[in-house]
């Protein structure tokens, strides 16, 4: 009974410290915006011959989803954690699992429900490559700044992603749900993210320090 | 004191790291894109307007967390403590994220400029595309400023980047940029005026609404309730963006179009002088088919040089994304003059469809002079345009014979006919 509470109260902590409800917040809000843009596609500049490139908006409504789960890491403790022992490693795994596996049910379910099984299958495998994006991200500049990477990937891919007709083999945002090259793309990518979070530590000061303090 | 402040803040800015990065954007996205532009002035003031959109998306984020940093370095309760008006305390810090926005967009308008000048001819960047690209940087700045200072959370860059994307990406009445300058079009002026409006109210905004109050928390600080009000006014101002009308408005034809000298004539609008060559030697190339099978309009209009309703205007070329797309209008405008006018019997239609495009897909390849320009698999429906292109690599006598006998195939099929 006391390991329960204990548990339980730790886990208020951790919350607490973690932004969880602007999380929620945040989900509920991309999970509008995934609503209205479900069946639409989005006509964005671009480098091809047209000079746009229509794209489905899941390549952009993944976005905020994994900038939310990964950008909730950060921590208002983060200095004291810096010294935290695997406990708490453990514990933002399993906040980013569940984060992550939220926000695909939400994203899923709200391009499925405007817009066809196929299109929320691709935002899941968005969401997938953009979570690792936005972890990447996180590790270089700080938890704060996840959404640099995913924006980052945005950017080229929406600008030099097509030749105006088909996608180029390497922007795996626009691909159709059954590339099976682009789901392990996003695999990989994912990988990356989660290998950038298991790494140890950076240390606060010297030449590894990030351009940008954790503050 | 304010410009030492302004270049302080230049050099304290976590935007200095962000310079290069938009430069080398801006630059990669002017020249890593397609060329058609180069050398038409509307056309190259739209393409160098065109990274602002981008420039939104990271300015956006990037004025959150400068503005951001006042409440991560603990500072809001001194601030709001200050002697000094809030504007003058804010304006350095907007002015060095503006500057270094604004600075990042003038490499690829030099580009622009310096690129187009010997293909364009006369004239200059329009001001008016430039203008909108500066509206859409300034008015992501000043959003993105205002929300980080307003709200200390640390998903509110995330948040600006995400409204400035879905904002000018879906809702297509607000938006502040264009895809491209045809010379046909402008950038309508009270639309435009409405923006800049628009824009300088955010800006004001941002600069002179108080943050959250920590002691007050939301409540009002000083009897007027400034933040909702400034609310209603943003959202007033979007719907005078939105009712203002749309961005692109048809320009009225040139008093004096650009012609060529020969027979049949080609015209142009002026601005698309550096394709006359180009289209005057198409026609030239349709109009040396001996034998007299095609029948040619005595001029070639480019769309927009006069009234729609003018018998073929119909037919009239445009440019889209280069003179690639020139060809099919030609031809359309031969076959349109050249084609008996028939009575098709409804078992009929496919063959007489495939003789019509058979001879489409040859007057295109004829006119535009390069089968692999065209593509050897974008022909019309049920078209080999490999056997098009052998046609068209026969010596002109041969290619005349090869017409007539389609113009011959299309009368015996379409049964009763007349010629036009």
């Amino acid at each position: 009974m006391i390991a329960v509470t204990a548990r339980r109260a730790d886990l208020l902590r951790y919350g607490r410290a973690h932004h969880l409800g602007q999380m929620a917040l945040g989900f509920a809000a991309a999970t509008a915006v995934a609503c209205w843009a479900g069946n639409s596609d989005l006509v964005l500049p671009a480098a091809n011959g047209n000079g746009w490139t229509e794209m489905a908006s899941t390549a952009a409504t993944a976005i905020p989803f994994a900038v939310f789960a990964a950008g909730s890491l950060h921590s208002a403790m983060a200095s004291l954690e810096q010294a935290a022992g695997g406990r708490l490693l453990k514990a933002e795994l399993v906040h980013f699992a569940g984060a992550l596996l939220l926000a695909a049910a939400l994203i899923g379910t709200a391009t499925a429900a405007t817009g066809s099984a196929g299109g929320a299958a691709e935002a899941v495998r968005n969401l997938i490559l953009y979570a690792g994006f936005a972890l990447v991200s996180g590790r270089l500049f700080g938890r704060s700044l996840s959404w640099i990477v995913p924006l980052a990937g945005f950017v080229v891919v929406d600008f030099w992603g097509s030749d105006g007709v088909h996608p180029y083999w390497w922007a795996w945002q626009f691909h159709v749900y059954d590339s099976a090259w682009s789901w392990v793309a996003a695999g990989a990518c994912l990988a990356c993210g989660l290998a950038a979070l298991l790494l140890p530590p950076r240390p606060l000061t010297g030449t590894a320090r990030s351009l940008w303090p954790a503050r | 004191m304010t410009a030492r402040v302004f270049w302080t803040e230049l050099r304290r800015s976590p935007l200095r790291w962000w310079l290069p990065v938009l430069v080398a954007l801006d630059v990669a996205m002017l020249l890593g894109r397609d060329t058609w532009w180069i050398g038409v002035w509307p056309e190259a003031s739209a393409a160098a307007q065109l990274p602002a959109y981008f420039f939104g998306l990271v300015l956006g984020g990037g004025a959150a967390w400068v503005a951001g940093r006042t409440h991560r370095a603990g500072l809001t309760e001194q601030l709001s403590a200050s002697t000094r008006a809030r504007w003058q305390v804010e304006l350095p810090v907007l002015a060095g994220t503006l500057a270094y926005g604004l600075v990042a967009f003038v490499p690829g308008v030099v580009i622009a400029a310096v690129v187009s000048a010997r293909e364009a001819g006369p004239g200059f960047l329009w001001p008016s595309y430039l203008a909108l690209g500066v509206c859409l940087v300034v008015l992501s700045a000043a959003t993105g400023h205002l929300a980080g200072k307003l709200w200390s959370s640390r998903f509110v860059p995330a948040i600006t980047v995400a409204v400035c994307l879905f904002g000018q990406t879906m809702l297509r009445p607000i938006r502040f940029y264009v895809l491209s300058g045809h010379p046909q079009a402008e950038v309508s002026g009270p639309a435009l005026a409405v923006r800049v409006a628009f824009v300088l109210l955010m800006a004001a905004f941002a600069l002179a609404l108080p943050p959250r109050d920590a002691r007050l928390g939301w409540s009002r600080a000083r009897g007027v309730p400034l933040r909702p009000l400034a609310a209603v006014a943003a959202f007033a101002g979007l719907v005078a963006v939105a009712v203002a009308g749309p961005l692109l408005v048809g320009r009225p034809a040139p008093a004096r179009a650009l012609c060529s000298d020969e027979t049949p004539r080609v015209c142009l609008w002026p601005e698309n002088r550096k394709y006359l060559g180009p289209v005057s030697a198409m026609v030239a190339r349709l109009n040396s088919l001996p034998g007299g099978a095609l029948t040619l309009p005595p001029t070639f209009y480019e769309r927009g040089l006069r009234a729609a309703s003018a018998p073929d205007a119909g037919a009239d070329f445009q440019f889209l994304a280069g003179d690639l797309s020139v060809p099919s209008f030609l031809s359309s405008a031969v076959i349109a003059r050249t084609l008996p006018d028939c009575e098709v019997p409804s078992d009929a239609e496919e063959r007489y469809s495939h003789e019509v495009f058979s001879l489409d897909a040859y007057l295109q390849l004829r006119g535009f002079g390069d089968a692999a320009a065209l593509g050897n698999d974008g022909g019309p429906p049920g078209v080999d345009m490999r056997e098009i292109a052998r046609v068209a690599s026969l010596p002109d006598d041969r290619q005349a014979e090869w017409v007539k006998g389609r113009l011959a195939a299309v009368r015996e099929i379409g049964g009763d006919c007349r010629d036009r």
